[in-house]
């Protein structure tokens, strides 16, 4: 052993902090102080591994020199890449035997959206990232390589530094309205985000365990570093959001029924959102309110409803530290104006990161969270009641939707614009319903590592993500339905805990290099909600619930543990191939006993044969092969499913008591455990000396046994059942391009980023005696989404009209409307093809980035366009003047008879609207300008002796242009929730688009 | 590695076995129904088909024969998750132990209450397979065909009701309805088998016969104290008439609509009622007035004052109809009356005795009573307006002498006293639309004027059934296909088994 001493430099001889040196093959190592200076003791023929990021990695063989000095020369070179894999351990990207897909934390900066899921999209080959219309802190979707499950949570771990987050999407959107409180990815401030990274298949996620099936994805957040001094950073982001009119409806026709105008204030109501009246002439026509108007065409209602929405992001990091401890300590704010009025998002999150060298064997590491969000008004999509987005967008053609406001009569009342009390006053909707969320989160974890010897290490790690919800919302008095009103408070509680314990060892033998651990890992997970809810207001317009003349409470609580034990072994031999076995056995308490547990092992291998070749051809920088197989087990995830429960109602009857079955889930003893097997091959090829790089993957990863709930029929007595024999494939391929067209010696560079998936998905088996599986159900009745055995997951279903052996279609004698056929599968609601090009320019201080974004190969059931046909305001609903025509329709009757009859437009457009679905199911491919960025960032010189050491500004912009849309007057990105029934659309907030700049400076 | 995890997985808050008792009393307050089903199925569809209603409202689909699948799968979904589960569940619980012999049969006779008004309703429907998700694992039932689910109700009334024991327990105070007075619930199997053995005289007349000698002979209700009815108290849902209260809520709103309610009483029911000056008039029809404030009740349910509303028009077509209309003209029509037939306190009616006098009347009729048509014709019409105090009415004895005075008995005809039967069938039945909407479809009275609205879904006739719900044709599909290959088209024109033309 001797002790060494000496500095890290970069090319321009300035002292470089926090580099990371370790001792080759051992777990040993130390970190560069703030001028670059290290210490550490070695022995001689050891290896000094000299690593910082955006830097070449170097490697020192110790001799008998005491001191090394070392110079660190800048990176662009991505197969030196260091990435965070399972267990927050960080490692070589060459030594991988999958494909893991790694981002910066500048990714999400810059350009920001409010959850982090919306802006994965379009950025990693495989990862399909979907955004809602739900406005600020709303959820969003993320799936890796395909849905695998019928029924169960597609969407990644979470996982943060190392320790898993709870990402449950309390409160959605769904068939009856509803609004969305947003996700667990919501609380996440990306300012604090060091790199995320997404680990695809089944070998990396293996040691997450059972939830990791769906893949996993790592966020590293930033931690401080030794450096001179306290270093703080600041980051302000503010940007402005514009609603975009998609709709393009027909402005010929105005308000009223049956080609007549309204001639009375009632009639006027009856017709709030019906376009079937007169022709526009300009004439004076009475309207809702009484007051009578030009009869012209209204295009403006959405610009004039919804406000320009606003976010405004502002962080500032301090941090700091020397060779013992460092630190790094983040407060942010973030506040977030939806283009619905009166709807905001706020969130205060606090970061603190810690890291200490207590001693030469005793490594401790903490990084505590805490989050304070709030969501006021957030807003109601999908049905109608207390949703403004149904006026704003079926108001019939020649209102102004201003003529609502302000939408309380003089009581405080709501104003009716339209006879059915459901559909809101937009105006009402936004002033006077209410809705709070708050939520305070704390997420924390604390490790401990002792080094027993250079080899060995014990780490304990104790992680929780403890989240507090409270939520609060009235339907004011005066609301039409239910002018009483009504009240509801409740509190959610959901905590997890994980607490680990592992055994490391890592050592070099020769040629073979080791990295082993072995360890063991207990969860649990509680969700406790307890509330009151109550209609009728004692004294109007006081909205709290001791005023309420009935009330009910309600409490509820699960509790489930996953206890496991796991292993796994790095091999690396000359650095040339690398195999990987892992195995963990887990215990699942929501089980029985006899099936509780399940043990999965995989296995993984790299090769990176261009360092094996004795000749490498001239053209090949790098190439990898890589392959890998791995099962990841899985439980039912909700507690207390096996057994038939009563439950008592609430409230009696004259003092009876009154039981009922608990559950509308006919309940399973026999629940097995699920299993997802991944196969995977890969190869990455670098030519051109870097210049272009390629990245490709096949995948084939099945789920079995998954734990399906399947509807059943209503005449069954319950809505649905637990099954246990699903199974699903994904089988795909991902391509990343990576090219450098231009590096010009002018420091004119462009950058190129292409990323590929396809994945073709089946449902190869639901469960016995069952081929069909409901998910979701459109509002109209009319719009489902199924799986169907042997079809892609996911499929938009529901009736085309009915058809004779001949072809013609059959019409109903008495009405003339054509039968309904029997349901049917119409079209995939999961896009099989999701891509993103990106594109960098950088000339000196500028740097220009742009996104485009694309999807192909799903659909999308729009009701939206179902109701404007019903309404008369789909162009089709006076395409070839069918208004005055009429609609002829032949085929047969049902009796087989030759049938042809006329009638009315507004009949059939009517008619079809609410019974044959196939007419509103559409392509919703598109392609979109995502993100747009435009950065300078400002000469040193510039800043002179300013304390400013670094200082960008930028210009930045989301969803800028919509380049491809299949799908008329709504955007195929417009799903209301974030579940696994995707593809169903209805009057949710309009997309927006965002413009605004972001500082970023250094001090 | 997984102690105590069979602990964790025991939900602390549920019991994992039931009490019969409270399971048997949410059972009989599921069946008077909930909001939902009552407003879309009981009120809008039948009720308005039947015309004691009436709207210018277009979600009044009953009225002018709209397709709305909302409202009419809405009886279909609500009557087995919350009134088919918990009886299968009971029955499967009490059978074959005889210690609860009278649980079981008394679960029997409601279980026959329960699926008879289903298939009243649809036809064809899930029977013998339906409520076994739990019980037998059957998830898509088949729907069986009507003539065989009757067959059946009748043969369960009349083994249910030979089996009940009197002197054994029952549910005690937990039975709302008898309080599990073995001889009322057989009078009232026996009522029901009257009924629904009366149900067949279309199809089955010899059936029909054998049924409903069968349940006369073992001794139908006797008084008002027989009736099956849950009471009400004005607390929570759980206790509301929840028809009445549906119409206050979401129909009248009368302090806030002051009389521009989305629905009225219908003239056909308003004129039936003037023009037989019925006493009951003032408690059964009030103007918004009466609703908003009970002490107008002289002025506001003032008999003459009293106007239905004609079926089948909207705001537009009513102009057509009635000079001079106006937007405040609908204020002057009336409402049903909150503070007596449709309060929150009013009573649910499942089977009244009034009824089954009327039925008794017409078995007398057809030659399968005691001949007294006329006597039970008079009982019946004095129970139904005696009934009126359980709406917290008083109406005088001397009103009914005075109502049977000016409406006796006919005898011009025997289809004529039919029609009068049937008639009074149709009024005593307001607010149980189910029932009337199947007498009036068996009887063809009273003779109701079908309505042509425009965009209709019959051609302008009157339904025969409600359609059934498109969640079927999705997760039922093979059965449901059979059951249209069986019963015909999923039409509301299509008739069922014993509705033959």
């Amino acid at each position: 052993q001797q002790a060494i001493k000496g500095k890290v430099s970069d090319s321009n001889q300035s002292g470089l902090p926090g580099v990371n040196i370790l001792l080759k093959g051992t777990s040993k190592g130390t970190i560069s102080d703030a001028s670059g200076n290290y210490s550490i003791n070695a022995t001689k023929g050891a290896t000094l591994v000299f690593r910082s990021l955006g830097y070449a990695t170097k490697e020192v063989v110790v001799g008998d020199q005491t001191s090394i000095d070392i110079v660190l020369e800048t990176s662009d070179k991505t197969l030196e890449e260091v990435v965070v894999t399972a267990l927050g351990v960080a490692k070589d990207k060459k030594s991988l035997g999958y494909a893991v897909s790694e981002l910066k934390g500048t990714e999400f900066t810059q350009a920001r959206e409010v959850n982090l899921g919306n802006a994965l999209s379009g950025k990693i080959a495989g990862v399909n990232a979907t955004s809602t219309a739900t406005g600020p802190g709303g959820s969003s979707r993320v799936i890796i390589r395909g849905n695998g499950s019928l029924g169960g949570n597609n969407q990644p771990l979470y996982v943060i530094n190392g320790v898993p987050i709870d990402n449950t999407n309390v409160n959605s959107a769904g068939m009856w309205g509803g609004f969305d409180t947003g996700d667990g990815l919501s609380s996440i401030n990306p300012d604090d985000i060091e790199s995320i990274s997404v680990l695809k298949g089944g070998a990396s996620a293996a040691l997450y365990g059972s939830r990791a099936g769906s893949g996993v994805i790592l966020i590293t957040t930033k931690s401080g570093k030794a450096q001179k001094g306290l270093g703080v950073d600041f980051t302000s982001t503010y940007t402005a959001e514009t609603p975009l009119k998609i709709s393009d409806w027909q402005y010929q026709y105005g308000a009223g029924t049956r080609g007549a105008k309204p001639a009375t204030q009632q009639e006027a109501i009856d017709n709030g959102v019906m376009s079937w009246g007169a022709k526009l002439d300009g004439t004076s026509v009475i309207q809702s309110d009484g007051v009578s108007r030009p009869y012209v065409a209204q295009k403006d209602n959405i610009k004039n409803f919804y406000n320009v929405g606003s976010t405004f992001s502002n962080t500032v990091a301090v941090s700091g530290g020397n060779q013992t401890v460092n630190f790094r300590f983040s407060a942010s704010n973030s506040d977030a104006q939806s283009v619905v009025p009166n709807s905001t998002f706020s969130r205060k999150s606090f970061n603190l990161s810690t890291n200490a060298n207590l001693s030469n064997k005793v490594v401790f590491e903490s990084v505590m969270q805490y989050n304070i969000e709030n969501g006021e008004n957030r807003t109601f999509l999908s049905d109608t009641p207390k949703n403004p987005n149904f006026a704003a967008q079926m108001l019939a053609t020649s209102t102004d939707i201003r003529i609502l406001a302000p939408g309380v009569d003089s009581r405080g009342y709501e104003s009716l614009w339209n006879s059915n009390v459901y559909s809101q006053n937009p105006y009402f909707a936004t002033t006077k319903v209410k809705n709070t969320d708050d939520r305070n989160r704390f997420m924390g974890n604390f490790s401990l590592r002792y080094n027993l010897t250079d080899n060995l290490y014990v780490r304990g790690r104790l992680g929780t993500d403890y989240n507090q919800l409270k939520y609060w919302s009235i339907e004011p008095t005066g609301i039409a339905y239910s002018t009483r009103g009504s009240l509801s408070q409740s509190t959610r509680k959901i905590v997890e805990t994980n607490a680990e314990l592992l055994v490391g060892f890592k050592k070099d033998f020769d040629q073979i290099s080791l990295n082993a651990l072995i360890g063991g890992n207990k969860m649990l997970r509680t969700n406790e909600g307890q509330g009151i809810s109550g209609g009728q207001f004692n004294v109007p317009f006081n909205y709290f619930p001791s005023n309420l003349i009935t009330s009910n409470w309600n409490y509820d609580y699960t509790k489930l543990g996953i206890n496991s034990l796991f292993a796994s072994a790095d091999l690396g031999y000359k650095n040339l191939v690398f195999l990987t076995l892992s195995g963990r056995q887990d215990w699942f308490s929501t089980l029985a006993k006899e099936n509780n547990s399940l043990f999965y092992p995989g296995a993984s291998l790299g090769f990176v044969f261009s360092d094996a070749m004795a000749e490498r051809p001239s053209w090949l920088t790098y190439g990898k092969l890589r392959t890998s197989w791995a099962q990841v087990g899985g439980a039912y995830p909700t507690p207390y499913a096996l057994n038939l429960t009563y439950g008592l109602q609430s409230n009696p009857y004259n003092g009876m008591p009154l039981m009922n079955i608990g559950t509308n889930t006919i309940p399973n003893k026999a629940l097995q455990p699920n299993t997802t097997t991944t196969t995977e091959i890969g190869v990455e090829l670098k030519t051109l000396n870097n210049r272009l790089g390629i990245d490709l993957t096949l995948y084939n990863r099945v789920t079995t046994n998954d734990a399906v709930q399947a509807s059943t029929s209503s005449a069954s007595g319950y809505q649905a059942v637990l099954l246990n024999v699903g199974k699903v494939q994904n089988q795909g391929i991902e391509v990343l391009l990576t090219g450098t067209p231009v590096k010009a010696a002018s420091g004119f560079g462009w950058n190129v980023s292409y990323n590929f998936a396809y994945n073709d998905n089946k449902v190869i088996k639901i469960a016995d005696g069952l081929t069909a599986l409901s998910m979701d159900e459109s509002r109209t009745r009319n719009g489902y989404v199924y799986n169907f055995e042997g079809q892609p997951f996911g499929m938009i279903a529901g009736y085309r009209a009915k058809r004779d052996a001949a072809g013609n279609i059959v019409y109903n004698k008495d009405t003339g409307l054509p039968m309904q056929g029997e349901f049917a599968a119409l079209g995939r609601g999961v896009p099989p093809v999701t891509m993103g090009l990106t594109n960098t320019f950088n000339y000196k201080n500028f740097q220009l980035s742009f996104l485009i974004d694309a999807k192909f190969g799903g659909m999308l059931y729009s009701a939206t366009n179902a109701f404007a046909t019903r309404y008369g305001l789909a162009q089709r609903t006076v395409a070839n003047d069918v208004r005055t025509t009429g609609v002829t329709v032949k085929g047969v009757d049902q009796n087989g008879e030759a049938f042809t009859k006329t009638i009315s437009a507004q009949d059939y457009f009517s008619g079809i609207s609410t019974t044959i679905t196939d007419e509103f199911v559409y392509k919703a491919d598109f392609a979109k300008l995502r993100q747009l960025t435009f950065g300078y960032t400002f000469p040193k010189s510039m800043l002179g002796k300013t304390p400013i050491q670094s200082l960008s500004l930028s210009f930045v912009a989301r969803n800028l242009l919509m380049l491809y849309n299949s799908v008329p007057n709504v955007d195929p990105e417009s799903t209301y929730n974030n579940g696994n029934a995707q593809g169903l659309e209805m009057f949710g907030i309009p997309t927006v688009r965002s413009f605004g700049l972001n500082l970023m400076a250094k001090f | 590695c997984d102690d105590g995890f069979v602990d964790m997985n025991t939900n602390p808050n549920a019991l994992t076995s039931p009490v019969l008792e409270n399971v048997f009393t949410y059972n009989i307050v599921k069946t008077a129904g909930t909001g939902y089903e009552n407003h879309r199925a009981n009120l809008i569809y039948c009720g308005a088909i039947v015309q004691h209603f009436a709207s210018l409202n277009t979600y009044w689909s009953g009225d002018k024969y709209l397709s709305n699948v909302e409202y009419y799968s809405a009886y279909f979904d609500t009557g087995y998750q919350n009134q088919v589960k918990e009886i299968e569940q009971i029955i499967s619980l009490t059978k074959g132990d005889n210690n609860l012999v009278n649980k079981y049969n008394i679960a029997r006779i409601w279980r026959a209450y329960i699926y008879s008004r289903m298939t009243d309703l649809y036809g064809d429907v899930p029977y013998s397979q339906a409520g076994q998700g739990y019980l037998n694992n059957v998830y898509s039932p088949k729907y069986d065909k009507q003539s065989a689910i009757y067959a059946d109700l009748l043969n369960e009334l009349d083994q249910a009701s030979t089996s009940l024991a009197a002197g054994k327990d029952a549910y005690g105070t937990a039975d709302p309805i008898y309080a599990s007075d073995i001889t009322k619930w057989k009078r009232f199997a026996n009522s029901l088998m009257l009924r629904l053995g009366m149900r067949l005289t279309k199809v089955d007349a010899a059936s029909a016969q054998t049924y409903v000698k069968k349940a006369i002979a073992g001794g139908v209700m006797q008084s008002n104290d027989d009736i099956a009815k849950l009471k009400h108290y004005d607390t929570n849902d759980n206790n509301r008439n929840l028809d009445g209260n549906t119409l206050k809520t979401q129909e009248y709103d009368a302090a806030n609509l002051k009389g521009k309610a989305n629905s009225k009483l219908s003239k056909t029911f308003v004129d039936f009622l003037q023009k037989s000056a019925d006493p009951r008039l003032p408690y059964i029809a009030t103007l918004w007035q009466g609703n908003a404030d009970a002490s107008t009740f002289a002025t506001s349910s003032d008999p003459a004052v009293q106007k239905g509303l004609p079926n089948g028009y909207d705001n537009t077509t009513i102009k057509t109809l009635i000079p001079g209309w106006n937007d405040n003209s609908i204020t002057t029509y009336s409402e049903a009356n909150l503070n007596y037939v449709a309060s929150n306190t009013a009573p649910t009616m499942f089977q009244t005795y009034a009824e089954v006098e009327y039925l008794l009347a017409e078995a007398a009729l057809r030659g399968w009573g005691d001949g007294q048509a006329a006597a039970h014709y008079n009982k019946g019409v004095a129970a139904a307006i005696d009934m009126f105090s359980l709406y917290g009415a008083n109406i005088p004895a001397s009103a009914t002498t005075a109502y049977l005075a000016k409406n006796p008995f006919t005898t011009v005809s025997t289809e004529k006293q039919m029609e009068q039967i049937a008639t009074q069938y149709w009024v005593v039945n307001f607010l149980n639309s189910y029932e009337a909407f199947a007498n009036w479809r068996r009887t063809g009275y009273p003779v109701l004027t079908p309505t042509n609205y425009a965009g209709n879904d019959t051609g302008g006739t009157i339904p025969r059934r409600l359609k059934y719900p498109q969640s079927e044709a999705s997760k039922n599909a093979a059965q449901y296909n059979a059951a249209i290959a069986q019963q015909g088209p999923d039409l509301f024109t299509t008739r069922m088994w014993w509705d033959k033309q």
